[in-house]
């Protein structure tokens, strides 16, 4: 398992029986309405790993690194040593639409959104270079909203099916986001349908749907140290 | 000796004579423009260009900026009535520039002008290069002798042009990797595999590019034709007429100069319909370089 870096989300999960904590090596969808407190989820599971020493390739797709870096200081979680330890492997697909020159570095690099192959390689060459620091990662991509939005959705899924399963071969524990009603109701069938594990947000519960057949709903608020889970149900 | 003589200390007497001076300068200078406004009425343009030349530099020496716009701003004006827009451009920004830094009322003026000529320019220069295009393309192939074909120049033409391709920024950084090709060819795996129609077309015609400065002439002709169906499929036009051009370049290159010149005549056909001055320019750029100016 992972320690998904959640107050009460590892406990809730393993107190079910059929899963134990955060299923490492799987992919997870993460979906409700905006401001539910989906990106909070990625910055607390992509900071409680780095923590622990455990390396992240992270897609940013709705903010540019500085903001990245700023949302996560809100709530008091510094990126610099993971960064000076090239721990964090950022793919910024964002900041290159505002045309303010940003140089690449060799945990930073740039991709644009409308460019969904750029994006994949420079995927590629994350996760070889993430993956020589330990073949235990994690993989964030928050989130696939912006991607919607700049391309065909079908080149999105095909994007997002080719991404999952690359992360996932190499040993990633891979989460996505996005935000509910951007796409096709029948596109949104498929997003569920490619991961192993769905998450459902919706400001107040928090519902977890794992492909292993575990399904639970508890509670959850978001505080100054992120979301806190407090109490659950199986289903 | 008596003008050594006088009562009064050296501060002053010289104070006085260079005030005296500046006032003859400032007369002279005046006098300058009146005399360049009788020559330009009377058809001495070139006298009358100089005699404000001349007044510029006497108002720079003095100082006075205000004036120095002015007349900078009326030899525009002489040069644009005679239909030298370059030259008049020139002047008109030495003249706001001034105008700018010390506020003055008249560079909304000068601004309007320059706006107007440069479109006016801009236009000229667009339809010499529409005429310019159109005399390449009809021009005979077989007088193209191999021997005079700069390859290195067009090769940066050839690199020019594939800039113009929206996606094409993103994957020519690929070309600063270890082994650009291989990088390329597992984006255009990438591409096809995803469906990313747009990218594997514009990669294509990297990878040609790369082949042709590799030297390796017939194989970026398989690239540049596999482009040009790539777009094909996709519909887009621009996509269309650049890899026609760099069929028709790598045609010449291999010496078959007909069937080159058919490319190239083929993609100017499309361009024309663009009307996109950038693909005009480039593509202008290109023929200079395989037909010589």
């Amino acid at each position: 398992m992972s320690e998904s870096g959640i107050p009460g989300l590892d406990e809730f999960l393993s107190s079910s029986g059929y899963i134990e904590g955060f299923p490492d090596n799987t992919t997870t969808l993460i979906y409700g309405p905006p401001k539910v407190g989906k990106s909070i989820f990625c910055y607390q599971f992509a900071y409680h790993g780095l923590s622990i020493k455990e390396p992240c390739l992270y897609v940013t797709a709705d903010d540019g690194m500085k903001q990245l870096q700023q949302n996560m200081i809100d709530f008091g979680w510094f990126l610099q040593s993971s960064i000076g330890e090239e721990l964090l492997y950022v793919i910024d697909s964002i900041s290159s639409l505002s045309g303010v020159p940003i140089e690449n570095t060799n945990t930073y690099t740039l991709s644009k959104i409308n460019d969904p192959t750029d994006l994949m390689v420079k995927v590629g060459l994350g996760t070889r270079f993430v993956f020589k620091k330990s073949n235990e990662f994690r993989a964030v991509f928050d989130s696939l909203t912006t991607p919607f939005a700049f391309n065909p959705e079908p080149m999105v899924i095909r994007f997002l099916k080719t991404y999952l399963r690359r992360l996932k071969e190499a040993g990633a524990t891979v989460i996505v986001t996005y935000t509910e009603g951007v796409a096709d109701e029948s596109t949104e069938k498929t997003l569920k349908s490619i991961v192993d594990n769905v998450i459902m947000l919706d400001g107040n519960y928090m519902t977890f749907k794992s492909s292993l057949g575990f399904i639970g709903t508890a509670e959850y608020k978001i505080t100054d140290q992120g979301l806190v889970l407090g109490k659950g149900e199986v289903l | 000796m008596g003008i050594f003589g006088g009562e009064k200390d050296y501060g002053t007497s010289l104070k006085e004579l260079l005030e005296q001076l500046w006032e003859y300068q400032e007369t002279e200078a005046n006098l300058m423009v009146e005399i360049a406004t009788l020559q330009y009425e009377n058809g001495d343009i070139d006298d009358a260009l100089g005699f404000l030349e001349k007044s510029v530099e006497i108002y720079h020496e003095l100082g006075f900026a205000e004036e120095e716009a002015t007349i900078l701003d009326l030899i525009g004006d002489v040069y644009s009535g005679n239909d030298d827009i370059s030259n008049a451009l020139d002047y008109y920004n030495k003249s706001l520039k001034l105008c700018l830094s010390l506020n003055m009322p008249l560079k909304a003026e000068v601004s309007d002008k320059i706006n107007k000529y440069e479109e006016l320019l801009q236009i000229t220069e667009d339809n010499e290069d529409r005429e310019k295009i159109d005399s390449y393309v009809e021009s005979d192939a077989s007088l193209v002798e191999e021997d005079s074909i700069d390859y290195v120049n067009i090769g940066k033409k050839l690199d020019d042009i594939i800039r113009l391709l929206d996606e094409s920024a993103v994957y020519s950084t690929y070309q600063e990797f270890k082994n650009p090709m291989a990088q390329l060819e597992e984006a255009y795996e990438m591409a096809h595999s995803i469906g990313d129609e747009n990218g594997e077309a514009a990669l294509l015609l990297i990878m040609g590019d790369v082949s042709l400065k590799d030297e390796k002439t017939k194989k970026s002709l398989e690239f540049f034709k596999r482009s040009l169906n790539s777009y094909r499929n996709i519909g887009d036009k621009k996509g269309q007429a650049i890899s026609k051009l760099m069929i028709g370049t790598a045609y010449f290159l291999l010496g078959e100069t007909e069937e080159g010149s058919e490319y190239l005549r083929k993609s100017m056909d499309i361009i024309k319909h663009l009307k996109d001055v950038n693909i005009e320019k480039a593509a202008l750029a290109l023929l200079k370089s395989i037909y010589g100016d």
